[in-house]
């Protein structure tokens, strides 16, 4: 019997299982962390990038607007606020995590336990509105990979 | 397609981050402030409104005007800074204005073609 080895992140891009997803960063900014996407959430990236949007709208923020901030914020290595953008939806090795906006929740895990530290706690966070999606992250040392799938809910 | 470039118009990425930073700076500056004790009741004591108001503010669900913006800032014992300057342009740097491919126009997916094509 043969093992298979484990695909690496390069695999995954090149086969088409992922996709790099990345947004304009300022001139002062290098990516610090990267972020995958299946084909499925790049889809959705693409409807939201063509006007799509929730019936009802949380934020004062386009989703657009929203999605390239938590984007922006999450690849130039910003400090992530914990639970207004990201949290652990289960506490565990290889949790799930989060990235949110007003109105977006985006769901997924990474590949390696180092990849987000909680920074502190600020309140608790409401019911909103969740688009369905999935996306995949990593960060650019390779340690993490594979955000899972998205509900849709209101 | 092995990328995907999520990219807006220059107004909306600018209007959108600029809120997003602005927003960020105040929580963490809470943060901050929450490890030394400060809670959001507290918070909402001192600028004489109610906690849910602070906190639609901070979520992102009620827009936060510049006197709000400066009493948060006053409670929290924080100063504003507020510059306007040039976009930065130096060799090597990213320079967004320049290497976006859409500029004003309406938005548009920037992605390689795929190796077949």
């Amino acid at each position: 019997m043969t093992v298979q080895p484990m695909p690496t992140i390069p695999d995954l891009v090149h086969n088409g299982a992922i996709v790099k997803i990345d947004v304009e960063l300022a001139p002062h900014d290098q990516p610090l962390r990267l972020l995958y996407g299946t084909s499925q959430f790049v889809a959705w990236l693409r409807e939201v990038l063509d006007g799509a949007r929730p019936d009802q709208m949380l934020g004062h923020s386009s989703i657009a607007e929203q999605i390239d901030d938590l984007f922006y914020s999450f690849l130039s290595g910003e400090q992530l606020i914990f639970t207004r953008q990201f949290r652990a939806v289960r506490a565990e090795e290889n949790a799930v995590w989060e990235l949110k906006t007003p109105d977006v929740r985006i769901f997924g895990w990474f590949m390696a336990r180092t990849a987000l530290s909680p920074c502190s706690e600020i309140g608790p966070t409401r019911s909103r509105t969740m688009i369905s999606t999935e996306v995949i992250a990593s960060r650019s040392d390779g340690c993490a990979v594979n955000w899972a799938s998205m509900r849709h809910c209101a | 397609m092995t990328f995907f470039r999520f990219d807006i118009d220059t107004r909306s990425r600018l209007a959108g981050r600029f809120i997003g930073r602005v927003r960020r700076e105040l929580l963490k500056a809470i943060v901050e402030e929450k490890q030394g004790g400060l809670t959001q009741q507290e918070l909402a004591r001192r600028l004489e409104t109610r906690r849910s108001d602070i906190n639609r503010q901070l979520s992102g669900e009620a827009e936060i005007t510049l006197r709000s913006l400066a009493d948060l800032a006053w409670a929290l014992d924080r100063e504003v800074t507020v510059e306007l300057r040039r976009p930065d342009a130096a060799t090597g740097q990213n320079i967004a204005p320049a290497t976006s491919t859409i500029g004003y126009q309406p938005v548009r997916i920037i992605a390689p073609k795929a190796p077949n094509d």
